[in-house]
């Protein structure tokens, strides 16, 4: 019950900032509220019993992703309100869009029976994340390495100035 | 659960021709912090030594079947040829450009084509989802990387949408993979299909299925997710587009060949018809909008949307003989638009330009290569004894044998369209003459990439006049 709770009062917050997001004319202001969005899903992430997962989104996107976009803003040339160009006929388009889109996905998930895991929760997920990185997602988990040399490459090759 | 691995029962042999260019990119990238600026043109020749290095290696675990780490990497025939495919035309484009600028650093350009090439490879491999979306992050995030690195506004601008399509279209599949996780409570294909199997089919799997549709159509550059192909491959260094002609999109086909047969079967009727509206949709939008392009890479890149098409009737047909017909026309279309690039290259790399009008007395300028441009034009339009007529024969021949004759139809008369604007290239090169007062000077091109449009093109006439010579190294 009280999950329940949490879950809705959660899902609710995750919505309207995620709208806010969308909709605010100040990039400064969405990337603060973007922070919140992805406060709130650490807090999923907590209802979850995903203490790990969950501490992780706060250190990554929170701590990291919004302030590297918080530098980006800060330290690039920008309009402070943006005004949008879009016309009537193109926002139109895009809410009868979203809606049709929110609508049968809703309409799919209602009918949907997914399936739930059997196993216990799981008292400490640090190490048993630590032990299926080392078995059986050992590969990906290598690969993901090799990924993160080539954007490491990538990073300075993009912020690297022309030398002639 | 199992939280154990054996690893003295990991068959390492499966992964050697991973290894090598693994190692070799780790090489050639300190070959790029630790030699001087006059021998790092050394790194294209130990890119060109590793790609071959991994392909005896694959040539030594050919018929090898095997599923290694708990499921996540399997090892098998098409994956093999897949690969094969990969590294003969990445070799290829290394070779043509080894005495080109890439306008970067050697290293971080060879090790970056190797980083995705190894993407592309574990992509073939993998038997998991988890496994398959870092493969295809890896393939692609080089690719961006590599398309911006000119640092012109066009160029940025490629890299951009590029970017930021690929981001989307990332996301979607991976919408689509959580819900699929969500049904069956899996990520390795096969459990999926085993939990599949035997239950009413649920909206949420067609949901999921069409999401990672989405998703990987935006890797294969199918109409309507190809907006960021005419811009990226005429933008981004032409190096760097020779390579995107052939590499991430084998990725994509290897991708769809081993997920959708292996953990979509219960639903084979389903995706089967989205792909051959895909083929209809992309077949005519390319075809189409290539006629009035005046810019021949532009012209390639929607040629390139055309060919997925063609590409995707073979997943139409959804029959073993039809995933074979198409990885034929991939080596085949793959061979033709890589030679087509390398020639604009050899024309760029001499102050030309890249519309059609600059291709006026090529036939005069360079003989030989006019005359490997006017075969792969004929391959790509299908023009009977080279290689693309033989790939398109196979191709709609198994579309006729599963029922599916409108579509042979529509590719056929795709194909008379398509000579519409291959034929155009053909014309600028033969028949029109330079502008007047232009001397027509015998232009000099590098050898390694003369060797390469040369070996190209043997290739593109042996597969046309003796295609058995690679089915049966495929075992089709």
């Amino acid at each position: 019950m009280i999950e329940q709770v949490i879950f809705f009062a959660l899902a609710a917050v995750a919505i309207i900032s995620a709208i806010a997001v969308v909709l605010s004319r100040n990039l400064f202001h969405a990337v603060m509220i973007l922070g919140g969005f992805l406060l709130t899903i650490a807090g999923f992430y907590f209802l979850l019993n995903a203490d790990f997962v969950g501490i992780m989104q706060v250190f990554v996107y929170v701590g990291g992703v919004i302030v590297v976009m918080l530098f980006g803003i800060m330290l690039t040339p920008h309009e402070a309100n943006i005004t949008n160009a879009a016309k009537l006929q193109q926002k139109l388009g895009t809410y009868i869009a979203v809606a049709a889109l929110i609508g049968l996905l809703a309409m799919i998930f209602i009918r949907t029976t997914f399936i739930t895991s059997p196993a216990e929760p799981v008292k400490d997920t640090v190490s048993l994340a630590g032990k299926l990185f080392m078995t059986n997602y050992v590969l990906p988990f290598e690969v993901i390495s090799v990924l993160l040399l080539a954007a490491l490459v990538g990073a300075i090759i993009v912020a690297r100035k022309e030398e002639h | 659960m199992n939280l154990t691995i054996n690893w003295s029962q990991v068959n390492w042999l499966a992964l050697t021709p991973e290894m090598i260019i693994l190692g070799f990119s780790i090489i050639v990238l300190l070959g790029e912090l630790f030699l001087s600026k006059t021998s790092k043109h050394m790194l294209g020749a130990v890119t060109l030594v590793g790609l071959v290095a991994s392909l005896v290696s694959l040539g030594y675990i050919w018929n090898l079947q095997a599923t290694e780490f708990n499921g996540m990497f399997s090892v098998d025939l098409t994956a093999n040829v897949l690969k094969a495919i990969l590294l003969v035309t990445t070799a290829l484009v290394v070779l043509g450009v080894l005495k080109v600028n890439v306008l970067m650093g050697e290293g971080e350009f060879f090790s970056l084509l190797l980083f995705s090439v190894l993407g592309t490879m574990f992509m073939a491999s993998s038997a998991d989802l988890i496994m398959l979306f870092i493969a295809l992050e890896l393939t692609v995030l080089p690719s961006y990387i590599l398309t911006a690195s000119k640092k012109t506004r066009q160029s940025t601008e490629a890299a951009l949408k590029y970017f930021l399509l690929g981001m989307i279209s990332s996301v979607i599949l991976l919408y689509g993979m959580t819900l699929l996780f969500g049904l069956t409570g899996e990520t390795n294909f096969a459990a999926i299909a085993g939990k599949l199997a035997g239950h009413p089919i649920q909206p949420a799997l067609v949901a999921s299925m069409l999401m990672i549709v989405v998703g990987l159509g935006f890797k294969i550059a199918a109409v309507p997710f190809h907006f960021w192909a005419p811009d990226v491959y005429e933008g981004s260094p032409i190096p760097v587009a020779s390579y995107l002609a052939a590499g991430p999109k084998a990725g994509g086909f290897a991708a769809i060949i081993h997920l959708f047969p292996l953990a979509f079967g219960v639903v084979a009727p389903a995706w089967a018809g989205v792909f051959a509206i895909l083929a209809v949709a992309s077949m005519v939008v390319g075809n189409l909008v290539a006629l009035s392009q005046t810019h021949v890479r532009r012209l390639l890149g929607y040629s390139a949307v055309a060919h997925t098409g063609y590409l995707l009737v073979g997943l139409a047909v959804a029959t073993k003989l039809g995933y074979a017909s198409l990885i034929f026309y991939f080596l085949v279309y793959s061979l033709a638009a890589l030679g087509a690039f390398l020639v604009v290259l050899a024309l760029a790399e001499r102050g030309f330009g890249e519309n059609l009008k600059d291709f006026a007395g090529f036939s005069r300028r360079a003989p030989m290569l006019a005359l490997a441009m006017a075969i792969f034009m004929f391959s790509l339009v299908g023009v009977p004894p080279f290689a693309g007529f033989m790939g398109k024969l196979y191709l709609f021949r198994e579309a006729v044998r599963s029922d599916l004759i409108w579509l042979a139809i529509v590719g056929v008369l795709n194909s008379v369209i398509s000579f519409g604007y291959y034929v155009t290239v053909i014309r600028q090169m033969y028949l029109v003459s330079p502008s007047e007062g232009e001397a027509v000077a015998r232009m000099q091109v590098s050898k390694p990439l003369f060797a390469s449009i040369m070996i190209i093109m043997a290739a593109v006439i042996v597969l046309g006049v003796y295609p058995n010579a690679f089915l049966s190294i495929i075992k089709l």
